[in-house]
């Protein structure tokens, strides 16, 4: 019985995403259906579940399953009124994107059978690493527990992180007790959302059918990646809702899409709620976005549609941080202790040298990362014009994205080494559960770069998949 | 589908396959990068941790954690101090230290909430237990805490194994 109700909550929560890319994306693939609906109807339900919470709605069953209802209503009013208006009027991007080969079909059974390993192994060993028992579960435990979003002062650190994975693992324990603990399934569904979402991405981009199913396999079996799609730490889901508002910023700017912004914006909120140090990753990459498309002068941003989200998504949950959440804050800590510190000229040299040191041990162990480094490397070399100013956006913005991203983490591991002694041990900790979205979007853009090499592209006379 | 556009979708799909030799080439690199990097993985990872995972199937969710992390000892002993303390009460725990993990006030909620938990103070142990007079506080050992000659004056001993085991209500 506990099964059936983890897999209702599932479906519920992937129900409403389902139904918010019917809105946003009315031609979208299955494929890319299949990679949006799990995170995004997971994100927002638990940020509405928080705001409601906040306005002192209690976190009941029946409370929620109104809630969830009446927001599919909405949904579904939306989707009907946006028919009813005028299908023609919506631009479509997505011409032609459906084309999918059999080796499609392969990866994807392949992954299929990934999930089901990696969601068995992830309930199987239960809350058994530090994070996920001393923060995301007893948070939210707790908020099931006193059926309220205050539930979430147990474990550590009061309410100093984003309520995203707490949400959603008090959803399970509110309806099933939690007791498998089913609320392990969201790991694997992320990353297994993230991975369709990459190979949506490189079908809209034509990469060859045989480079991208391997491409995909290569990712997927990461066995850093693979591991923490198990363990219940929250650095797996931010990266993935940060890859996918990475690739639709990227696509959307590209076609000056209002509504794909609106995703990727939506995207990029959710990033912010699910992990603190997500607000700078969000700042970076929309940053960087921005310079993409002001220097190749292709596409056109929407910031109405593209800003808006992240603002009401982010902005709300920062208020509330700044409210009650800051004083059990780290990073707050660790940055005023490091202005102290560079104020008086201390640099800590040694620290931006052990740190990149160590940066370039780690990329490079196969037991962590696998080979995506050396094979991203040999393909940034073969394709590396693509990334010239003005040559190729995507490549361009995708190159930006993956810098901005890792020096970011890198940064933000000299900034602890500011507060936190032993930075040597920080660095094995949180190096690799740092570096994931700087690695999977380095990887993304070899495989796109090596793609569009002309060698790689196509016989002459040969057309493309998807003509734009 | 029509048929024509069926057609149509089958050409394209071959003529998008049939590509130059070198995808061929990368594409046989990289099955045999995926192919390595799954042996790393079921090696480091999904062997050693399906092994782990089978042995234990049998246990709930809360002893699986306690298992994986702290060992067979740990689960059980915790399984004694749920049993022993009511979830209202209050559990009183020595001040933070990284040598016993249920100091840690998030690692001992996820193992004993709903229960309320309260650490001593480094400087006030005798003291903080001394004011443990109610009906509702109780106090597991944790390695020498609490001290037995302060806290026998107001809790009784109910053992576990050893020198293990709850100081409750007298």
């Amino acid at each position: 019985m506990t099964v059936i109700i983890d897999l209702l909550v599932t479906l519920a929560l992937a129900t409403t995403g389902y139904l918010c890319v019917r809105l946003l994306l009315k031609e979208a693939s299955w494929l890319e259906i299949l990679s949006l609906t799990f995170p995004l109807g997971s994100g927002l339900l638990t940020w509405l579940f928080f705001l409601l919470g906040w306005i002192g709605i209690p976190f009941d069953r029946i409370q929620v399953i109104v809630i969830w209802i009446g927001v599919n209503l909405v949904l579904l009013a939306l989707i009907r009124y946006q028919k009813n208006e005028s299908a023609s009027k919506r631009p479509s991007i997505v011409n032609n994107r459906q084309h999918t080969a059999g080796v499609d079909y392969a990866v994807l059974l392949i992954l299929g059978a990934g999930l089901v390993i990696s969601i068995i192994l992830s309930i199987g060993r239960s809350y058994s690493v530090y994070d996920g028992i001393a923060m995301w579960a007893p948070k939210g435990y707790g908020i099931a527990l006193e059926r309220s979003l205050w539930g979430a002062r147990w474990g550590n650190h009061g309410y100093a992180y984003p309520l995203n994975i707490h949400f959603n693992i008090a959803s399970f324990r509110l309806f099933s007790g939690d007791l498998l603990p089913g609320s392990k399934m969201i790991f694997p569904l992320y990353f297994f959302s993230m991975l369709l979402g990459i190979y949506a991405f490189w079908i809209r981009e034509q990469v060859h059918p045989y480079l991208r199913a391997c491409s995909l396999l290569v990712i997927g079996t990461v066995p850093v990646l693979f591991s923490f799609s198990m363990i219940g730490y929250a650095n797996l889901p931010m990266a993935a809702y940060m890859v996918l508002a990475t690739l639709w910023g990227i696509e959307g700017i590209m076609h000056g899409n209002f509504k794909i912004q609106i995703l990727s914006g939506i995207l990029l909120g959710l990033t912010a709620w699910t992990i603190l140090e997500g607000m700078l990753y969000v700042v970076a990459i929309g940053l960087v976005l921005i310079l993409a498309r002001y220097v190749s002068k292709i596409g056109e941003i929407k910031p109405f549609a593209w800003i808006t989200p992240v603002v009401i998504i982010a902005g709300v949950w920062f208020v509330f941080f700044q409210m009650h959440g800051s004083t059990g804050s780290q990073a707050i800590s660790a940055a005023s202790k490091m202005l102290q510190a560079l104020l008086q000229g201390d640099w800590q040299p040694s620290g931006i040298r052990l740190i990149l040191w160590f940066a370039r041990r780690n990329i490079f162990d196969i037991s962590t990362w696998g080979l995506i480094y050396p094979l991203g490397i040999l393909f940034f070399l073969l394709g590396w014009k693509q990334v010239r100013p003005g040559k190729n956006f995507v490549s361009l913005a995708l190159f930006l994205a993956t810098l901005a991203t890792g020096a970011l983490s890198l940064g933000l591991f000299y900034l602890r080494s500011f507060d936190i002694p032993g930075l040597y041990d920080l660095l094995v900790r949180g190096f690799p559960r740092s570096f994931m979205s700087p690695s999977i979007l380095f990887f993304v853009l070899g495989v796109q770069l090596l793609a569009a090499i002309p060698i790689m592209v196509k016989k002459p006379g040969l057309p493309h998949l998807a003509p734009r | 589908m029509r048929k024509e556009e069926k057609q149509k979708h089958k050409s394209i799909i071959r003529q998008a396959v049939s590509a130059p030799i070198i995808v061929y080439l990368v594409t046989a690199v990289l099955i045999v990068v995926v192919v390595s990097q799954t042996m790393t993985l079921w090696d480091k990872v999904i062997s050693p941790l399906a092994i782990r995972v089978i042995k234990i199937k049998e246990f709930s969710a809360l002893e699986r954690s306690a298992i994986l992390h702290e060992g067979f000892e740990f689960a059980d002993y915790i399984n004694f101090i749920r049993e022993t303390i009511p979830s209202g009460a209050k559990v009183i725990l020595p001040p933070h230290s990284t040598r016993h993990s249920l100091t840690n006030f998030g690692f001992a909620d996820y193992f004993l909430m709903p229960r309320e938990l309260h650490n001593c103070g480094r400087n006030e142990i005798d003291e903080c237990i001394l004011r443990m007079t109610g009906d509702r506080s109780y106090i597991p050992v944790l390695s020498d805490f609490p001290p037995r000659e302060i806290v026998a004056q107001v809790k009784q001993f109910i053992p576990y194994k050893g020198n293990f085991g709850v100081w409750a209500p007298k």
